[in-house]
């Protein structure tokens, strides 16, 4: 705002960067912080956040600076959630219901995306789920589609990026992707449902476990 | 539904424990997630639907849904419909042929449509997963009167309007008996807005609407406010969710006339 002011020193500039990450909270771009330190490009700004994060990440210090939303934001090490949430167990996460996330799933992918749309490839009527997710912000009306009734477009916001700890909407995996994921879920469950068969067969040897749906691990 | 790790309500399959199709009550979302689940449960081809089994196994279960009283939302009775439609198709002994290739399966849609599905089931699942992932990392609320560059959620035309109508319905027409005839002037509330908003770094919607005499006056400053946007000149956001709607010069347009 009120021209260029001191620059940090350069042992000091990742200690300033974690200082504004820390009271901004949101995500903060690199192009903005270059913006208000004219000395250092947004290349060397990204670079010394990289380095802070990495070293966040050695000292496992409790902290770590994230790419989300096309910022870096500081967030707390996930390797201490458990703990963490056992501190916080009374706050409430809102949690999407799966109608709202199928919803937000197909608005994710195919956006930008009218309501029949979405209702063609659910088979269920959108509206509710629809209507949640604008007031979660996750998703936004980006337009009007030119064709008869001019429903509304929807596409995600980026809070949904926030939300879900994406830096781009690239890094969900691809359609493809998804696809394989599918077939090698149902490899395991056909796997399953044989171990379920012949453990019935000869004599009733309970295994909660064979049943039990395949874990929600991301990768 | 919202158990605590959600990630066992998205896979509604846990079908081998006591047979292939043990029931599931009230959690389905939609005949093609009923579908869906059935070909699973029966580890059935889903490009190779047997439609006569399939049919039976649906209304089945719609029956005992119906037998516990439950609501059968109307899309249940139209996906009953397409089946039975299609089972009877299948049933002709022209179309059941498979080997004719020129006959177009009457199952490809359906079989398209689950496939299709399925796939955005899987990603919902994956969205699922990460948020789980999420709910074992905390960040800041954030200080937002700390930030620099106030750009924070932008806002989009139904809450502008949802916020003129709260300022319209407050302020109420008070001056229903202004003999003066009203001009106004979009053009002029647009040179005025930029007048506003050129003096400080983001001003609130409501004090700009609240500082105009008139609903009229009101109403024009808010058309004045869409145009400047639909221009790219100005901003609407809020620095926070739920915080009201400031207006901000776009500083780095290049386009931007003074």
């Amino acid at each position: 705002m009120s021209g260029p002011g001191p620059q940090p020193p350069a042992e000091l500039l990742e200690a300033t960067l974690q200082a504004i990450l820390f009271a901004s909270g949101e995500p903060v771009v690199a192009a903005e912080l270059a913006e208000a330190f004219e000395g250092w490009s947004a290349a060397e700004i990204a670079d010394a956040l990289e380095r802070l994060g990495a070293r966040h990440a050695r000292r496992a210090e409790g902290l770590r600076v994230e790419r989300v939303a096309g910022g870096f934001r500081l967030a707390t090490d996930p390797r201490v959630g458990p703990w963490v949430r056992r501190f916080f167990r009374h706050q409430h996460r809102t949690r999407l219901s799966a109608a709202a996330l199928e919803t937000l799933a197909i608005v994710a992918y195919r956006q930008p995306i009218t309501a029949p749309e979405i209702q063609a490839i659910r088979g269920v009527d959108p509206g509710a789920a629809l209507r949640s997710l604008l007031d979660k912000r996750l998703i936004r009306i980006v337009g009007r589609k030119k064709v008869v009734g001019t429903p509304f477009l929807y596409g995600t916001t980026s809070r949904f990026l926030e939300h879900f700890g994406l830096d781009r909407l690239e890094d969900l995996p691809s359609l493809e992707e998804l696809d394989e994921l599918v077939g090698h879920l149902d490899a395991l469950q056909d796997e399953a449902l044989r171990r379920a068969e012949t453990a019935r067969m000869p004599a009733p040897e309970e295994d909660p476990e064979a049943a039990e749906p395949i874990g929600s691990d991301p990768r | 539904m919202t158990s605590e790790t959600g990630g066992g309500a998205a896979f509604a399959w846990r079908t081998s424990a006591e047979g292939a199709l043990s029931f599931r009550v009230g959690t389905f979302e939609g005949p093609l997630d009923l579908l869906l689940h059935l070909v699973r449960a029966q580890e059935i081809d889903i490009t190779n639907l047997p439609i006569a089994e399939l049919t039976d196994q649906y209304l089945a279960y719609l029956d005992r849904m119906r037998a516990l009283d439950l609501e059968i939302a109307g899309e249940y009775l139209v996906m009953a419909a397409t089946l039975v439609h299609l089972k009877s198709r299948m049933l002709l002994p022209r179309e059941t042929s498979l080997e004719a290739p020129e006959e177009e399966d009457p199952r490809a849609a359906l079989v398209q449509q689950l496939l299709e599905y399925q796939r955005y089931k899987q990603a919902a699942e994956n969205l699922q997963a990460l948020d789980t992932a999420r709910s074992l990392v905390w960040t800041r609320p954030g200080d937002a009167a700390l930030l620099r560059g106030e750009r924070r959620l932008v806002v989009d035309l139904v809450e502008l309007v949802a916020a003129l109508r709260e300022v319209l319905e407050r302020l109420g027409e008070e001056r229903r008996l202004s003999l003066r005839r009203d001009h106004v002037s979009v053009e002029r509330k647009m040179a005025w807005l930029r007048r506003e908003l050129a003096a400080r770094e983001s001003v609130e919607l409501a004090e700009l609407l609240e500082l105009q005499p008139t609903r009229l006056d009101r109403i024009g400053v808010f058309l004045a406010l869409l145009e400047l946007v639909r221009l790219g000149e100005v901003v609407a956001f809020q620095r926070r969710l739920f915080e009201p709607i400031r207006l901000a010069r776009v500083r780095l347009g290049p386009e931007v006339g003074p």
